[in-house]
């Protein structure tokens, strides 16, 4: 912890690189495949939508400083029961934060996914990698990893919540072109098929453009 | 022997012989629609068909192919069996939105025809269920008037009766005979009420080899053994065993949707396991989801499974024959 931090253009280009691995061509959603189940259990308004993306902001990037802070100060048999306090810590919190000043039916609502997100993304993402690099480094992959998680859960909630119930944010958009069975948990799992193809394609398309550009520049 | 796993690809000769024999059953089904309820039903098979081969079509151009690819028969037999699980008066545009979703979700992204992992036609009916239950469950009674009015919606005018199935839901003894269940004198969709039609049918397809025996057999097997270990307590055991049979799409998937080459096993240990599982799976959703269209649900669920239970079934079969193979060396031996 004695090396002198020097922030050079070698670090801050590798950590935009980080963050928009995260928030998109690796999306942490689409190509890792974390968090799916807020998503597709508690994703049916754009509300809830934006709700879980806050909370995974509270509660990802300190734990991911934590991590890349004092983890390794830990000793090893103590560090996964030390961030899972943290991290419980950190939803409690949140949770009441949400349920005392914010809206107590949207916490009814949402209060079952919170915790679930928890374990399903913080904890996988954040402690194979939060331990090997810096902590600016895992901050941005924090963030990045976040606004990857905003944007997939903020389309797909806003997308189940007008096309079925014809609302956007509680506001009547006239959009309805479903019934409301469409805000069920099958129609995510499709818009989210959807949507990786459509990651996965573009960076295909993208890949083969830049080699053929690559290949022009060499001749 | 070799070893492939379940998403296969054909020879464009053998599909196109296999979907014109199950497309050959939309003419005993489609007269015997016709004989109860008027064309109606002839209209709503031919749109289903319709919509599902002009989504192919539209598939093939979007993918930059010959659109006469569309037109080997794998899309029309997935419009077919839509169609034929239809009420004879469900609007028209209900079994188109199923054909569309089946080929635009289910088939084309997967690459289509002979890459898709789940049965189009069953996830197109079990979106349907799902999505527009009323629609999809509301029968008229049959032979009740010459012909069902053509409009895009029938009127209230038309009597409707309780599916099988929900009869036996909700523990009423239907007033039918054995004959007439099989006959398929009751209300339900176009085409899965004929018992016999489609028994008959499958007995067609294996003569000629377009369904394995593997499969279908296991299959009926199963579900005759079943409804006869477990008789339903509120009527006969031999009354039971035949209702149970009839009701939602029993004999249908058996017929149909279990059949699809792409999507069953190849092995023939893995196709007689996945027969039996499905046939389990049908009868359990039947008895406690007392859904119609559980069948379908039973076979998109084992369908994920097909690739594994061809894989493990070949694994043991594999190493089964060569345990025997070594216990004869080794008497040889001595």
């Amino acid at each position: 912890m004695n090396k002198s931090i020097k922030v050079t253009r070698r670090h801050i280009r590798r950590n935009a690189q980080l963050f928009v691995e995260n928030a998109v061509t690796d999306n942490i959603v689409l190509i890792q495949a974390l968090g799916l189940c807020p998503i597709i259990a508690a994703g049916d308004s754009l509300q809830k939508g934006v709700a879980l993306t806050i909370c995974t902001a509270v509660v990802l990037i300190p734990l991911s400083f934590f991590i890349a802070t004092v983890g390794n100060w830990l000793p090893k048999w103590l560090r996964p029961a030390a961030y899972v306090v943290l991290a419980a810590a950190l939803l409690v919190g949140t949770a009441y934060v949400m349920n005392r000043y914010v809206s107590p039916e949207l916490f009814g609502e949402l209060h079952l996914f919170i915790p679930l997100m928890a374990v399903n993304m913080l904890y996988t993402r954040s402690i194979g990698f939060s331990s090997l690099v810096r902590p600016l480094s895992t901050i941005v992959d924090a963030l990045g990893s976040t606004v990857g998680f905003g944007l997939v859960i903020c389309t797909i909630s806003a997308l189940r919540e007008a096309l079925a119930f014809g609302t956007l944010w509680g506001k009547p958009v006239d959009v309805t072109v479903l019934p409301q069975e469409a805000s069920s948990p099958f129609v995510a799992f499709i818009m989210l098929g959807f949507m990786a193809a459509l990651l996965q394609w573009s960076r295909q398309r993208i890949t083969a453009f830049l080699k053929r550009k690559e290949a022009e520049d060499d001749e | 022997m070799s070893r492939s796993i379940a998403p296969h690809i054909r020879t464009e000769a053998r599909v196109g012989k296999m979907m014109f024999d199950i497309l050959l059953a939309a003419i005993p089904l489609g007269v015997f629609a016709y004989v109860n309820y008027g064309p109606r039903p002839i209209y709503i098979l031919l749109f289903s068909v319709l919509a599902a081969v002009l989504s192919e079509m539209l598939c093939c151009v979007m993918r930059r192919r010959p659109i006469t690819a569309a037109l080997d028969g794998s899309a029309a037999v997935t419009g077919l069996i839509i169609g034929l699980v239809m009420s004879p008066m469900a609007p028209y545009w209900l079994p188109m939105v199923g054909a569309a979703f089946a080929i635009f979700v289910v088939k084309a992204p997967f690459g289509g025809t002979g890459r898709n992992v789940f049965n189009p036609a069953a996830a197109g009916i079990a979106v349907l269920a799902y999505c527009f239950p009323q629609q999809m469950f509301t029968y008229p009674v049959i032979n009740s008037v010459e012909s069902l009015p053509l409009g895009m919606t029938v009127p209230d005018t038309v009597i409707t009766a309780p599916s099988l199935a929900y009869q036996l839901g909700n523990e009423v003894t239907p007033q039918r005979t054995t004959i007439q269940l099989l006959l398929g004198d009751f209300a339900g969709p176009i085409g899965t009420t004929a018992g016999l039609i489609l028994l008959a049918f499958v007995g067609y397809l294996l003569v000629h080899r377009t369904a394995s025996p593997w499969v279908v057999l296991p299959y009926f097997g199963t579900c005759l053994v079943l409804t006869w270990l477990f008789p339903l307590p509120f009527m006969t055991a031999a009354m039971s065993t035949t209702t149970q049979l009839c009701a939602g799409y029993v004999i249908f998937a058996g017929v149909f949707l279990i059949n699809d080459p792409v999507t069953a096993p190849r092995f023939w240990l893995g196709r007689l396991l996945y027969g039996v599982l499905t046939a389990v799976l049908v009868m359990l959703l039947q008895r406690v989801g007392r859904s119609e269209a559980s069948a379908c649900f039973a076979v998109l669920v084992m369908n994920a499974f097909a690739p594994i239970l061809d894989r493990w079934s070949w694994y043991f079969w594999h190493w089964l024959t060569r345990l025997i193979r070594f216990r004869k060396e080794v008497k040889a031996y001595e």
